[in-house]
């Protein structure tokens, strides 16, 4: 229900209820007659649902029960760091040091909680004896940086890097690290995707950064979603690991930041792949003091984030638990459905009601179309012609 | 919801951290994040989802009117809306006027007045003859609904009778309803069903014995997986009194039976229910639409005389925000998977067509869409927000606080009841000639005699998810054969 939709509700039940005689238009011709109904800004997270656990599958109490929202990051080879929410502090924000301060000792009271989460940051943040870092920090590496770690990165004992991939120096870089650094090192690929993937992958990376937003605005994927980013990033790892299957051990991670900001497009963006979410948010409320007539001070700044993430997780945790699963990270692309043809072919999301995808039940025409014709197309053939119809 | 100065002082903060980020994607949703700051708690909402496309709009009935001329309100009196539900199983028939109902809306969700609006509404128009089922929710019954005939009281013994009486007249004191006629209170005309949820919010056996009707309730659209929800501010003692638990805490029923996990319980449950009842009293089986053709199914095989499933969007007194937004699926594409599944089930082994129902809720408000979903395969639909409406719900969806515009979910003060009566006596008027009219206009004697053929569809989607024809008369198979000769024919040319 959108607020001209609720008009249109209210005005047509209260006539009914006033009169109580028959009016000459009903609900959905005063919706279908609203003006601009096609401009409306769209996202089409919001065409995309998850399907809950009723009858032919119990769902887990959140309240009563344990629900897991653990994830290990780190490949076979390298020191895991373990997150017991899965969000990495991330976002593309300038924000005041007094605020990343905010952030880190949100993280410390969360950590102190046993709620680990991490951050990821270019910026040190000066430890005193008293708020001395209990979370995991992923140092983030300038991509200009060819140097040794020994200069800088060690000083501040990151249990992860994030190496940002801008080009194939960056592969020096990655190579470089790989040697020094034992622990987790995250490429964030967002500037070059959807290349390079195996690549790094086989540098030794344990994972993957894609922000959608930037990412969305690369040529290749203009005029798409997060959806199709998440969807293809996915796709990447796992073509990465076909044939690999004798490591079902070495699992690298898709961390997915951008357009990912509520709980349920965390959720969504798992479910589509993602097993980590960079958040944004976090250093949203933290900066948002800024703008305040009256800032507050550090701390107080801190409860705010502190509270807030209690919160979000207490939203995270009560989905996944609605939908029949008691850990975060078994909601798979399965449990979701779509009220959108332009979502199912991103996502490659079953169309609520049918369960199958629109490119599936396209398939399924051509096949008995090609059959009844008696004409013989190949597969690439096959897949032109689809193309063509899906307008991909 | 009046927010307090903080709340709202944080959200214009976080507005201006999000426009200068540009990071944040979606600015009707800061609220959440403003609120979980405030507090750390999951943040709810009341009412249906935000869903961007539910369907309804998208068909079209061919040919339908809802009003005949502009003087005569309708040409069609002799068209048959009565529904029915029981017989499958029970020995007692339930037999409505109208094919849709009251859904479930607990006591403590709505305030005692509105909850008295109805019950008044539903007195009055069955004395005018048109009967129509009223659900109580799952938060237990009031007295009167259950005690509402002389032969209700004839096993109650006199020490639980004073109980009964001295609780009524603490609610009416309460609401400042003294004056109301206790005669005309104490009288129910019409049927009831009560909600047997997870929680178990009730306190006698009178709650099942003295019902026309009982819905286990499995689970419902707006909350799907979660469970029930009162808000603890809504938990007064009175409310807490009819319910069994403490006052102004949050009453989260269990996401699920403790003792139905599966089909197997489903049937343990409702033989239980039968012997209890003695076979006599019609079992509906309530489930949120998500996986509706393995759920229709299980409860085919049951005991149950009908299903009942509500769209995502269907209305809530409270529910976690973004968990209600986010899961089911909406209201109309259950309704193939649903009609599948009884198809099926009935075409296995030549089984014989019984008095087996299907009934919708979510989204629906008014005759046309009532129609619409008894032309695409359900016998019955439930409505709760369009009775609100009817009281002056003005949906700004704060029902999960104390503080309500209307007087419906808080602030009861506000309610006036005749007013309130009155209009309810309206709308399923209104809506009862509407939906004569619809079925008239289209040559039907009964509502129940739409079909899929008197719809289509204004777009590819919805051709596809309902299975109806589009606007031209072609399937959407027809439409994307065209397509594909056009594109197989351009190669052949190429060629």
């Amino acid at each position: 229900m959108n607020d001209a939709d609720k008009f249109i509700i209210r005005k047509a039940v209260l006539e009914l209820a006033k009169t109580g005689t028959p009016r000459f238009t009903s609900i959905d011709d005063d919706v279908r007659n609203l003006p601009n109904v096609n401009s409306k800004v769209i996202n089409l997270w919001d065409y995309v649902t998850a399907i809950g656990a009723q009858l032919s599958r119990p769902p887990y109490d959140p309240y009563r029960e344990t629900i897991s929202l653990d994830i290990s990051i780190g490949r076979k080879t390298s020191r895991k760091v373990t997150l017991n929410i899965p969000l990495i502090i991330y976002g593309n924000i300038a924000i005041h040091y007094s605020s990343l301060e905010s952030v880190h000792l949100a993280l410390n009271q969360l950590a102190e909680k046993g709620n680990v989460l991490g951050l990821i940051s270019a910026i040190e943040i000066n430890s005193t004896r008293d708020n001395k870092r209990k979370y995991p920090l992923f140092k983030k590496v300038p991509s200009s940086n060819n140097d040794s770690l020994e200069q800088d990165y060690k000083k501040s004992y990151p249990e992860g890097l994030v190496l940002e991939y801008t080009d194939e120096t960056s592969l020096k870089m990655l190579q470089n690290f790989r040697k020094e650094f034992d622990g987790p090192i995250l490429v964030d690929v967002s500037e070059v995707f959807p290349l390079y993937i195996k690549t790094i992958l086989e540098e030794g990376a344990d994972g993957i950064i894609i922000d959608t937003n930037k990412v969305t605005k690369n040529e290749i994927y203009q005029g798409k979603h997060a959806i199709a980013v998440i969807s293809d990033a996915r796709k990447a790892i796992n073509d990465y690991y076909k044939g690999r299957e004798e490591n079902d051990d070495d699992n690298a991670i898709l961390v997915i930041a951008g357009d990912v900001n509520s709980a349920g497009k965390i959720v969504k963006a798992a479910a589509l792949g993602a097993n980590v979410v960079g958040y944004s948010t976090s250093m949203l409320i933290a900066h948002s003091n800024m703008y305040s007539e009256k800032p507050s001070d550090v701390s107080s700044i801190a409860d705010n984030v502190y509270r807030h993430m209690l919160g979000t997780k207490g939203e995270i945790k009560g989905i996944p638990a609605a939908l029949g699963y008691s850990d975060f990270h078994n909601i798979s692309p399965s449990d979701l459905r779509t009220s959108s043809i332009d979502a199912s072919l991103q996502g490659n999301i079953p169309l609520e009601g049918i369960d199958r995808t629109y490119k599936d039940m396209i398939e399924e025409v051509l096949n008995e179309y090609v059959s009844e014709k008696g004409i013989k197309l190949d597969s690439s053939e096959t897949q032109q012609v689809l193309r063509s119809i899906v307008r991909e | 919801m009046p927010y307090s100065k903080d709340i709202l002082e944080l959200k214009r903060h976080l507005l201006r951290a999000a426009e200068s980020s540009n990071s944040y994607f979606d600015l009707t949703k800061l609220i959440v994040d403003v609120r979980k700051v405030n507090d750390s708690e999951i943040p709810y909402s009341g009412l249906g989802a935000r869903s961007p496309n539910d369907y309804f709009p998208s068909i079209k009935i061919i040919g339908s009117k809802l009003r005949t001329t502009e003087k005569d309100y309708t040409h069609y009196n002799n068209i048959d809306t009565t529904f029915t539900l029981g017989g499958r199983y029970s020995t007692n028939i339930i037999t409505s006027d109208v094919p849709f109902f009251v859904s479930g809306m607990s006591y403590g969700s709505l305030k005692l007045p509105a909850k008295i609006a109805l019950h008044l509404a539903l007195n009055r128009l069955a004395k005018e003859g048109i009967k129509i089922i009223m659900n109580t929710g799952e938060g237990g019954a009031l007295p009167w609904e259950l005690y509402g005939s002389e032969e209700s009281w004839s096993d109650v013994s006199e020490k639980r009778h004073e109980n009964i009486l001295s609780y009524a007249e603490r609610l009416l004191k309460e609401h400042h309803l003294d004056s109301i006629d206790r005669d005309s209170l104490f009288c129910r005309l019409y049927p009831l069903i009560t909600q047997y949820a997870s929680g178990r919010f009730w306190k006698d056996p009178s709650y099942l014995l003295n019902a026309d009707g009982i819905e286990i309730k499995i689970g419902q659209g707006a909350k799907i997986g979660h469970g029930g929800l009162l808000p603890g501010p809504k938990v007064t003692d009175l409310v807490a009194e009819n319910r069994g638990i403490p006052s102004y805490k949050a009453a989260h029923s269990p996401s699920r039976h403790l003792d139905i996990l599966g089909p197997e319980d489903l049937v343990a449950k409702i033989l239980e229910l039968r012997e209890i009842t003695d076979w006599r009293t019609p079992i509906i089986v309530k489930v949120g639409c998500s996986r509706v053709y393995d759920d229709i199914e299980i409860i085919l095989k049951s005991y149950a005389d009908a299903a009942s499933i509500d769209g995502f969007v269907g209305g809530t007194g409270a529910a976690p925000w973004e968990l209600r937004d986010i899961i089911g699926i909406n209201t109309i594409p259950s309704l193939k998977p649903a009609r599948e599944a009884i198809e099926n089930y009935y075409s296995t082994d030549n089984r014989d067509d019984d008095e087996f129902r299907l009934i919708i809720h979510g989204s629906v408000w008014d005759s046309e869409r009532i129609a619409k979903c008894i032309a695409l395969g359900a016998n019955g639909v439930g409505i709760g927000t369009g009775f609100l409406l009817s009281m002056g719900c003005t949906l700004v969806q704060d029902c999960y606080t104390n503080a309500c515009p209307a007087g419906l979910t808080g602030s009861y003060e506000k309610l006036d009841i005749q007013t309130s009566v009155n209009g309810i006596v309206n709308y399923v008027k209104g809506t009862l000639l509407e939906l004569n009219n619809i079925a008239g206009s289209i040559g039907r004697k009964s509502i129940h005699d739409l079909r899929r053929e008197d719809l289509v569809a204004i777009d590819e989607l919805t051709s596809m998810i309902c299975g109806l024809p589009l606007v031209n008369g072609q399937t959407f198979k027809d439409s994307v054969k065209e397509m594909i000769k056009t594109v197989i024919d351009k190669r052949s040319e190429l060629v």
